[in-house]
């Protein structure tokens, strides 16, 4: 199934945040969106799981627009994982994460098979003995890896995260990105994260989509390709050494260049 | 810079381009543009409180003119200044204009002053854009000393000592459990506002008990006082008024860039040197009892404290330095003008104060609400 | 078609989750501990709905005619028994003179305030946890949208320059419900033509609030020193003078929308968890939040134009029930329903007992129990609940 993105625009308001945005996403595989912040990389992936209707462009799934897929069909399709953000009431963990499988549920009854698929994607996540826990007790890294959980319990064509590293400690931010490469490896699913950590979208991503201001792609393709010294000099203005880590390129971010130089 | 000159993995170009960050910026125009805007921005903040100033002179002079004796404004104005003087040149219109209508426009001065500071430093302490001085509890309390006090003598004046003396005493009741609340649990915004709820009820509920019990002109005297009206505050009361509350707007004032690094957040404003928690309680005490003496006399006004500091934001920012100082003269002139639009608009009928403001503010509310780009509150 | 397409792909999706797999033991383990989980959420409701049986029991007996508790039960029964065999036509036997009056008593002066009571606590329960979850916000109530405000300005007026001076009347409860639907109304207009969040949806209701407080406010200085108390008197809330004729109306809307609430409250749960989760998990987020917004609002009217405004129960019964049965919204609906409905009618029985001969509204009695049930609530809170 393929996921393209033609010529998509978005505002807010009079802010044009995106400005035309092309690019395809044909087979299964992780996908990383660099780029500094502020570039609408946030809303790129808000667009395409239809939480915000673009002002021009069009997006689609297997051919169909988004904007004509029921919701509740492009959230068996798209699942979306925001970025972290207390809850006011907790529930357990269980059943948050069981609210992934509503898209595929009928009469909202949980199966037996609903059950068991929410069982194994918190052991994905590491948090199967959290299950009883309210949400209101567990650290930023736990409630990630929650939320995680409940994106993979929509069993989604395309995975969509934002930064869902970002509150990881070393050992889980390398658990989940290799999590999400072997999904994206071994079943149909497309998973499409952004991401701050350079060298983690170096190791992982079968494809890399850098952005730059304000609001275009500014390369798109393999790491090794995307991932180079003029083009982190270009995109985010700063200076690097590249070094190659088993194949992948590794970022050694040197020098910050002369503000008024990059204006 | 030491260690970056010492670093191995960095280029010489990257040491001398953060060298030259260090170097002072003399010339450039950008500094310039951003002073000038800077400067031209402080000279429109003056010149609004001036505005305000002004108008605050018209319209009071307008109100006392309003009234079945009728007197011009020029007159107004002359009479004024002949009293002070001291020497009084027409007894009549002397009696009218100095002991019958310039109480009433002072009391609105100094109320709306009082108030509309009370509310930017409620907001501020609370980081809740609808904190205003009654957050502290101040008018559930006033509310119900008012109304022992009118159950109790049968009084159906609001303006007997007993009333005053009760509003007062009662309304700091509340701001006192607020602090003890706090020092239970912690001094955080929300366990403040949310004690100060919970008190409101508590005392609402007895102050129901005792309206219910009274007789219908008792209930019709208490309703009136909790309306809010300024026509009741006499000469004798106003030194009082006006002692506290300039008490008030010159703390406010002193402590103002402290109330700016509290807005950063607890966390950095502990960083900056100041305890977020004690000045938070200090500021529930200096609100409470501003409000309390205002509120003891006038009874209780409301909306002042709430969209006076609102308004004034939108025209000078949120820098508490000359946010205060224009509060406190834009709520003087929001307080008086709703007086004034009171005595008139159903002339000789008079609508109570407190209801034009509630009519003024709610619109205002709405589209302060409407208008404002970003969330007020995070969702 | 959509799920024909798409179940293939639950499948294979689900193949590759079976590394993740555990035995079938640890499964069952769990599911016990689940199990457990949800009894103790189901013992809660079912303490509610006896306690409620009981404090009807003891509340029977409150008054100046003396009947016993037991005997309360049995009268009532008798009068159901008597109810369903005349239904069918059946021969009943006459009524003797003490037995008689007594029915009298028991079923047409003292349960019709209970039965609304409890149907009161019920729909303002509900409705107040459905508004916290739609809205997002553990301050939220049923009259959070303006309810209150409509419906206070609807009796004002129709008590100062209508005829009716009871509470009760019908002309003050019609127009009591039609004003008190105006503020929802409003609210929920705006936010089809654009997409408001629950905080501008909660400050457009304290805005509308205000407006209508001043209306209300101007008619009631200008009123009639006795009309003014018979105004406050309805504001208070309470229960004096409703009679079996106005249940229909309350129980009927109570039970549809509260069926609807129940119906949703899985979705309620996926609203609470965000507006982009829940776009994300397939759910329209603002349609569902005006769909939620109308059923509450409905219910409420409903009992607000019979009892007045009764406060703290939509409030803090919600809160209890959260205490006890956590924020899943499938059994804190139910829970704050039955929880609520015990609330109402143990604070009316206070309210006729603790001053005795004197009463005290409901109104009253909930707020001095609401107020300090609040200041615990705050004090013993561990988060943050404003953002």
């Amino acid at each position: 199934m393929r996921l393209s993105v033609e010529n998509l625009e978005y505002s807010y308001g009079s802010a044009k945040v995106l400005c035309g945005i092309n690019f395809r996403v044909d087979r299964p595989g992780l996908t990383c969106i660099i780029g500094p912040n502020g570039v609408g990389k946030s809303t790129l992936v808000k667009c395409l799981d239809g939480i915000y209707k673009p002002s021009a462009g069009r997006i689609t799934i297997g051919g169909r627009d988004i904007s004509g897929i029921r919701p509740r069909e492009l959230a068996r399709l798209v699942a979306f994982v925001p970025v972290v953000s207390g809850d006011m009431f907790s529930m357990t963990v269980f059943d948050t994460v069981m609210m992934g499988r509503r898209p595929h549920q009928k009469l909202g009854n949980a199966s037996p098979l609903d059950r068991e698929i929410v069982r194994r994607t918190l052991n994905m996540m590491g948090i199967r003995d959290l299950a009883m826990r309210g949400s209101d007790e567990l650290s930023a890294g736990q409630h990630q890896r929650m939320v995680i959980a409940r994106g993979l319990a929509q069993t989604p064509r395309f995975l969509l995260l934002d930064e869902p590293t970002a509150n990881l400690d070393a050992r889980h931010q390398i658990q989940v990105a290799m999590t999400l490469k072997d999904l994206a490896s071994r079943s149909g699913m497309s998973v499409i994260m952004i991401s701050h950590d350079l060298n983690i979208a170096a190791r992982f991503a079968d494809t890399i989509i850098m952005m730059a201001p304000p609001g275009v792609v500014y390369a798109s393709g393999p790491p090794e390709e995307v991932i180079t010294e003029s083009s982190i000099r270009d995109v985010y203005g700063v200076g690097c050494s590249i070094v190659d880590a088993g194949g992948r390129p590794h970022v050694i971010l040197l020098d910050p260049l002369r503000f008024r130089e990059t204006r | 810079m030491q260690d970056i000159h010492d670093d191995p993995l960095l280029s010489r170009s990257v040491v001398e381009s953060v060298d030259e960050w260090d170097a002072p910026v003399d010339s450039d125009s950008a500094l310039k543009t951003t002073l000038a805007y800077y400067l031209h921005s402080r000279w429109w903040k003056y010149v609004f409180i001036v505005i305000c100033f002004i108008a605050i002179v018209f319209v009071a002079g307008y109100t006392i003119t309003v009234g079945s004796m009728k007197i011009t404004i020029m007159e107004t104005y002359e009479t004024i200044w002949n009293h002070i003087c001291g020497n009084i040149v027409n007894d009549g219109y002397d009696f009218i204009v100095w002991e019958l209508r310039l109480p009433r426009v002072l009391a609105g001065i100094i109320a709306g002053a009082g108030l509309a500071v009370c509310g930017a430093v409620m907001q501020n302490t609370m980081k809740n854009p609808l904190a205003d001085p009654y957050t502290t509890g101040v008018s559930s309390g006033a509310s119900l000393g008012a109304t022992i006090a009118m159950t109790a003598t049968g009084a159906l004046f609001a303006s007997t000592d007993t009333v005053v003396i009760g509003a007062f005493a009662f309304s700091l009741i509340p701001v006192g459990m607020m602090v003890l609340i706090s020092k239970m649990k912690d001094s955080s915004p929300t366990t403040m506002i949310m004690a100060g709820i919970g008190v409101m009820y508590i005392f609402n509920a007895i102050t129901t008990v005792l309206m219910i019990w009274a007789d219908p002109q008792q209930m019709q005297a208490i309703y009136r006082w909790q309306v809010g009206t300024l026509e009741i505050v006499k000469w004798e009361n106003l030194p009082i008024m006006f002692a506290v509350t300039l008490a008030g707007v010159l703390i406010s004032l002193f402590i103002s860039g402290r109330l700016n690094v509290l807005a950063t957040g607890d966390e950095s404003a502990k960083a900056m040197g100041i305890n977020a928690g004690r000045m938070r309680v200090w500021c529930l005490i200096l609100v409470g009892l501003v409000s309390a003496v205002i509120v003891s006399f006038t009874g209780l006004i409301g909306f002042v404290g709430l969209v006076a500091p609102h308004i004034t934001r939108l025209f000078i920012g949120s820098d508490n330095r000359f946010l205060i100082p224009a509060c406190a003269v834009f709520g003087s002139m929001l307080l008086i003008v709703a007086d004034a639009i009171g005595k008139v608009i159903l002339y000789p009928n008079v609508v109570q104060v407190g209801v034009v403001m509630s009519f003024v503010g709610g619109p205002i509310f709405l589209l302060l609400l409407l208008g404002s780009r970003k969330k007020m509150w995070s969702a | 078609m959509d799920s024909d397409e798409t179940s293939g792909e639950v499948e294979q999706n689900y193949s590759v989750y079976e590394e993740w797999a555990d035995g079938e033991s640890g499964t069952r383990a769990e599911d016990a501990v689940y199990e457990k989980y949800i009894l103790r959420k189901i013992l809660f409701i079912l303490a509610a709905a006896a306690g409620i049986i009981i404090v009807m029991g003891v509340s029977v007996t409150i008054g100046d005619y003396p009947i016993g508790v037991a005997e309360s039960y049995q009268i009532i029964f008798d009068h159901i028994i008597r109810n369903i065999q005349n239904l069918f036509g059946m021969d009943v036997p006459p009524l003797d003179r003490a037995e008689e009056i007594k029915d009298h008593v028991v079923w047409n002066l003292r349960m019709p305030r209970l039965a609304l009571g409890a149907v009161a606590g019920t729909g303002l329960a509900l409705a107040g946890a459905a508004m916290q979850s739609t809205l997002k916000n553990p301050l939220a109530d049923p009259y959070t949208t303006g309810i209150s405000s409509g419906a206070c300005f609807g009796a004002t007026v129709a008590i100062c320059y209508g005829s009716g001076v009871l509470a009760g009347d019908g002309t003050v409860v019609a127009s009591a419900f039609l004003f008190s639907l105006i503020p929802t109304g409003m609210i929920i207009s705006v936010s089809m033509i654009k997409k408001v969040s629950p905080v501008s949806m909660i400050l457009a209701g304290i805005a509308v609030m205000y407006i209508f407080n001043a209306v209300t406010t101007v008619i009631r200085l200008w009123a009639d020193p006795n009309d003014l108390e018979a105004v406050y008197q309805w504001q208070v809330g309470s229960f004096d003078g409703l009679h079996w004729d106005d249940l229909p109306v309350m129980l009927g809307v109570t039970i549809a929308g509260g069926a609807a609430v129940m119906l949703l409250s899985r979705d309620l749960n996926v609203l609470s968890a965000g507006d982009e989760s829940a776009n994300s998990l397939g759910m329209n987020a603002s349609a569902m939040r005006i769909i939620l917004l109308t059923a509450v609002s409905l219910i409420a009217a409903s009992i607000v134009s019979f009892t007045g405004i009764i406060g703290f129960v939509g409030l803090v019964a919600p809160h209890v029930a959260r205490m006890f049965v956590g924020a899943d919204n499938r059994y804190l609906v139910p829970a704050s329903a039955a929880f609520g409905a015990l609330l109402l009618i143990v604070s009316d029985l206070i309210g006729r007992t603790i001053i005795s001969p004197a009463v005290l509204q409901v109104g009253v009695v909930t707020a001095f129990l609401g107020g300090p049930l609040f200041l615990y609530l705050v004090v013993r809170q561990r988060k943050e609940v404003w953002g």
